[in-house]
């Protein structure tokens, strides 16, 4: 069976390595993009079938319109593929991210459809745990 | 009779002086001297009545009061329509003379008071009419916009810089009636009307939403002298640059916050990898990991240096920098030694190529030490393997220059616009490992601008960048040549 494939959209390359090797680790192949254009065009070369996603990329807001775009693309499994997200912007922006914190600091107002979240720097087992529970909890998550 | 008067008057405290004539009169008259002039009607020579007419001609402000022995109405009222305040008839009495005078002079003090009075009164207008006059032309010529209501809340008075804020066109408002609500922000005309009601807190000061212009309104209410409210002033300020300053510091502090958590994310990230046991038995990795955090641990320190640099640099007044003539020939010789070590390790040669013989700059040698120890580490940091830095200067049109060129990966496009940004640095595929502080540029930049220089980039991607320094060359006889 073939390994599943993940792609890190990450423009700090020592952060993406980090990532890369934790996901190694777990008998993932990994595939790195630094910016969402690059995220774009390997999405669809080489078909990942899971996104680790930093929103705090050169332009703020590319991230968000990276995930956006997705969700509105015409390939089904575009538009379903799971992606995580890793922040440090901690509610600096008026975008809040789904599902809502336990701690109550993210009231659903408008919300980003991904499946989950952390803050960096990134808890790894809490991070690998997530990314098993997605992608082998038979078959992708659908989204909303 | 003349004797009789002085033994009567002067007993009361008035000063008398006799003359037996008309004539005599007159040549001891002196305009102002006299308060009053007891004239007898019928005298030799020159009668009492041509006395009158002279002395009042001679001061207007003179008493005259005329003795006559015929008390008849004739003589009275001819004596009064030539000026004569009174007559006294022969024969009368000490005490009648005493009166008449005194009434006379009452009658005297109260008209030169009142003339002064009216005088000062006078003054006082023109005074007050000039005080306002000035006052309004102040209130005119303010930058910042003014208006006044009343009690009823009705405009009473507004400047050309209201209008000119608040962006009022066309229709002027009317004085006289209530601020409208198509000309006047609404949130202005409450806060008007609030502080009228308020009665309590004398001044208020706001924000008004919008902008730019960015305004606030500083709300005063007026009163008299016994605290009723007479009306509310409003001033309104442009607070534009403010708020511009403001945001600018907010985005900055943001932005040096980024630059920190980033190499700070990455280290422990890797230092987590390590602990977690990821890397177990893989020293060549743990080798990586932890030369990469090194690296990025001086990146922090040399970001923490920039920042005092640029922070420095912005901060500084005119007057603080250290000029002197200086050669650059010798500073970049200088900067090339230091930079050795560096340009060994990545495998690139530095060659510098000075003519012997180049005008000085006036210029301040740390900050010119600064400037080219940054454009070389760029020249050096951004290029191949193998790669070369070539350093001339040569004299151009009134500058010294110089140029750093590199053989190295060269700046993309549209990255040119925006090198020298705070912070900004072009990301490439290539680029992505090296380790920059984004200010380096930017303080380069500054440091020319100060000296009142020019900065000229050119560059091609995969091929190399050339980065042209000129410098005004001093006006001084002072061309003897650099080392």
């Amino acid at each position: 069976m073939t390994a599943k494939k993940i792609l890190i959209v990450e423009d700090d390359p020592d952060a993406a390595e980090a990532l890369r090797m934790v996901m190694e680790k777990e008998g993932y192949a990994t595939i790195s993009a630094l910016n969402a254009k690059e995220g774009a065009e390997k999405l669809r070369a080489e078909r990942p079938d899971l996104i680790l996603l930093d929103v705090m990329m050169p332009e703020g807001t590319e991230g968000f319109h990276f995930v956006w775009d997705l969700r509105k693309d015409p390939d089904e499994r575009l538009r379903n593929l799971p992606i995580i997200v890793l922040t440090a912007i901690h509610g600096t922006t008026p975008l809040k991210f789904y599902p809502e914190q336990s701690d109550g600091t993210y009231r659903p107002y408008e919300y980003l459809p991904v499946q989950a979240f952390f803050d960096k720097p990134v808890p790894f087992d809490e991070l690998v745990a997530e990314v098993k529970r997605l992608l082998e909890a038979g078959g992708e998550k659908k989204v909303s | 009779m003349r004797e009789g008067c002085r033994r009567i008057l002067v007993p009361e405290g008035h000063r008398v002086i006799t003359a037996e004539s008309g004539e005599k009169a007159l040549s001891l008259f002196v305009q102002g001297a006299f308060d009053l002039a007891l004239i007898d009607l019928k005298m030799p020579g020159m009668s009492g009545l041509d006395l009158l007419e002279r002395l009042r001609e001679l001061d207007p402000g003179l008493i005259c009061i005329m003795i006559t022995a015929y008390a008849t109405l004739e003589t009275a009222v001819q004596s009064t329509k030539s000026g004569a305040y009174d007559y006294l008839a022969k024969p009368f009495t000490p005490d009648e003379l005493v009166s008449v005078v005194d009434k006379a002079l009452d009658l005297h003090w109260l008209s030169q008071e009142t003339a002064r009075l009216r005088e000062e009164a006078e003054r006082n207008l023109l005074l007050v009419a000039a005080e306002q006059s000035r006052t309004r032309t102040i209130i005119q010529s303010m930058a910042d916009g003014v208006l006044a209501t009343n009690r009823e809340g009705k405009l009473v008075f507004y400047n050309p810089a209201l209008l000119r804020l608040l962006g009022i066109k066309g229709r002027m408002p009317a004085i006289g009636e209530a601020p409208s609500p198509d000309q006047f922000p609404a949130e202005l005309v409450a806060w008007v009307q609030e502080a009228f009601a308020a009665g309590g807190r004398t001044m208020a000061s706001h924000d008004l939403p919008g902008g730019p212009p960015h305004l606030a309104a500083n709300i005063a209410v007026i009163r008299d002298e016994h605290g009723e409210t007479l009306g509310v002033v409003a001033v309104v300020r442009d607070i534009t640059a403010l708020k511009t300053l403001n945001q600018r510091m907010s985005d900055f502090v943001s932005m040096v916050a980024h630059e920190l958590r980033s190499p700070l994310g990455a280290i422990a990230q890797y230092l987590d990898v390590i602990l977690g046991g990821i890397t177990q038995g893989q020293p060549e990795k743990e080798r990586h990991i932890l030369s990469r955090c090194r690296e990025r641990t001086h990146a922090l320190s040399q970001l923490v240096r920039d920042l005092l640099e640029f922070s420095r640099l912005q901060g500084k007044v005119p007057g603080q920098r250290t000029l002197a003539p200086l050669h650059l020939a010798e500073v970049i010789q200088e900067v090339v030694a230091f930079a050795s070590q560096s340009a060994q390790s990545r495998k690139v040669t530095v060659t510098v190529d000075l003519p012997g013989a180049l005008p000085a700059v006036e210029a301040d040698r740390d900050e010119i030490s600064r400037l080219f120890a940054n454009l070389l580490d760029n020249a050096i940091k951004y290029n191949r393997e193998g790669g070369e830095v070539r350093v001339t200067s040569w004299v151009t049109n009134g500058y010294v220059a110089a140029a750093v060129s590199d053989t190295g990966l060269g700046i993309p496009p549209a990255a040119l616009p925006r090198l020298g940004e705070a912070f900004f640095r072009a990301k490439t595929p290539a680029t992505a490992y090296i380790i920059g502080t984004g200010l380096g540029l930017s303080i380069c930049k500054q440091i020319i601008e100060a000296h009142h220089g020019h900065l000229e980039i050119e560059s091609e991607e995969g091929k190399g960048s050339t980065f042209r320094v000129l410098l005004p060359r001093t006006t001084t006889a002072d061309g003897a040549p650099g080392a």
